[in-house]
């Protein structure tokens, strides 16, 4: 009988599996195997067997490095020390094979030689080395052009879909804006100095490939102003087409129902589009996006970690970003400065917003925006809310019948 | 800024060193904390953050985190121990 029986079951079936992977780096590395073993016995005792964070790191930085130890050294020496090394990743994750290879390389000789990219946040993450391995990993990886990337209470290493490297709807650079913010914020990166994690996510357009809606504390995602562009005679191509039913498939599902189609000519009235991309995304020839590009910034996303999962919230409805992004950098360090001096221990910036109350939230980051004469102005309106109303039972019409008879 | 930061790094020390053991400090709050007393100095928070650089460079400082980040005197904890001794065994 196989030593380790639960962890066989996620070997089986078709798709991948993490366990198949790590018995195959198995066959070279000590340390592989027994982070199976160890594994098997937190499943059998139903807890987890590692200790995380702690005191180790590279000289200099606070982040990069999450400390792991396993509670039974002496039975799992080839995990006694398990750091995880965190390396910035490239924007959009475009990569060239030698600089992949030469990372391989230096982890194969110091470290496991397992990885995960990527891992939540965006970076290169590279599983498993011990203490003394930390700094000369460092030193290569850094010989090669590469940096740490972003843990603890810090900036983490903001992250960005392909954009306009590859992708025609991105109506901004998130390649430049991502790189423009990990170089300018290093500090933040690499030395902890916030309450809590502050994670970055630039989508180029609102498909939000990169999820920053629901995974980022500062959403960047591309939009644009004036009119969507339709192409009528490409209109007429798919109707001549048949390849697919222009009024199920797109008016009837038009979130605002803004799209008049007669068959033949395709209007949009565009005070009513919400940027929901659908109608452009099924239509790719016919439509596209405006030429007054921007992006909208939302705050306040976040995972189930301390408290409850959030969704972003829309702070700056349309903000132009050209380089070098200053009105960008202003809005973030406004943000930062109200959150840093009121922020709890572990409380992300949503949590404090929902706190401290929205609007008291803008009006204080608007008030800190004036004070450093910054060209940014944000003020605080009724239809910046967190989410549609829960409680039915308020009727608003009576409510506004009452005041106009008084 | 008329203070000096090897100044307020040696503060900044103080203050870590002080509580060693017995509470753990916020890079934050060791910042708000000298801000507060170099208020008429004018110094702040970026001065802070190149004082406690100085700190950390000098190794006389650690980043370290336990459930957050912290600022703390060079230490080697349990697990590490515990660690390096099954490695002798």
């Amino acid at each position: 009988m196989s030593d380790t029986p639960m962890i066989d079951e996620l070997e089986k079936g078709p798709w991948p599996s993490f366990v198949r992977e790590i018995r195959r780096a198995g066959e070279q590395s000590a340390t592989a195997r027994d982070l199976i073993n160890i594994l098997e016995l937190s499943y059998k005792d139903k807890k987890t067997h590692w200790k995380h964070g702690g005191v180790v790191g590279v000289r200099g930085y606070g982040a990069g490095v999450i400390g792991r130890y396993v509670d039974m050294p002496e039975q799992f020496p080839g995990v006694a020390h398990f750091h995880t090394v965190r390396v910035n990743q490239t924007s959009g994750f475009v990569y060239s094979t030698k600089g992949l290879g030469e990372i391989m390389d230096i982890w194969d000789k110091r470290g496991s030689g397992m990885t995960n990219l990527h891992g939540s946040t965006g970076d290169m993450v590279l599983l498993g080395t011990n203490s003394d391995e930390l700094d000369p990993i460092f030193t290569d990886i850094s010989q090669k052009g590469w940096d740490l990337g972003g843990s603890g209470s810090d900036l983490r290493t903001p992250s960005c879909c392909i954009g306009p490297a590859r992708c025609e709807y991105a109506t901004i650079d998130t390649l430049a804006i991502t790189r423009e913010l990990t170089n300018y914020y290093q500090d933040e990166l690499h030395r902890p100095a916030f309450p809590y994690k502050f994670k970055i996510k630039v989508a180029g357009c609102p498909n939000d490939c990169v999820a920053s809606v629901a995974r980022a504390d500062l959403s960047i995602i591309g939009t644009w102003k004036d009119d969507i562009k339709i192409d009528q005679a490409e209109v007429d191509n798919y109707v001549a087409g048949g390849g697919i039913d222009i009024m199920k498939e797109v008016v009837m599902l038009c979130p605002t129902q803004c799209i008049d189609f007669d068959g033949k000519k395709m209007e949009i009235d565009n005070s009513n589009c919400v940027r929901c991309m659908h109608c452009i995304n099924k239509m790719t020839k016919a439509l596209s996006v405006g030429d007054e590009k921007g992006a909208t910034i939302l705050l306040g996303a976040k995972a189930p970690i301390v408290e409850g999962a959030m969704l972003a919230s829309v702070i700056v409805p349309f903000m132009e970003l050209e380089e070098p992004f200053d009105n960008l950098k202003e809005l973030i360090e406004a943000f930062w400065e109200v959150w840093d001096e009121d922020g709890k221990n572990k409380e992300r910036i949503g949590e404090f917003m929902e706190r401290m109350g929205k609007g008291e939230f803008v009006e204080e980051v608007g008030r800190i925006l004036e004070e450093n004469d910054s060209e940014v102005k944000l003020v605080s309106d009724v239809d910046m809310v967190f989410h549609p109303r829960e409680n039915p039972y308020i009727f608003y019409d009576e409510y506004l019948e009452e005041v106009s008879d008084e | 800024m008329a203070v000096d930061l090897n100044q307020v790094a040696e503060d900044m020390f103080k203050m870590v060193e002080e509580v060693h053991g017995v509470k753990k400090y916020k890079p934050g709050d060791v910042f708000k904390a000298m801000v507060k007393k170099y208020k008429d100095e004018g110094l702040t928070k970026k001065d802070c953050k190149a004082a406690m650089r100085i700190l950390i460079d000098s190794e006389r400082l650690v980043y370290t985190y336990f459930n957050g980040s912290w600022v703390e005197l060079p230490g080697v904890e349990g697990a590490a121990k515990a660690a390096e001794e099954a490695a002798k065994k």
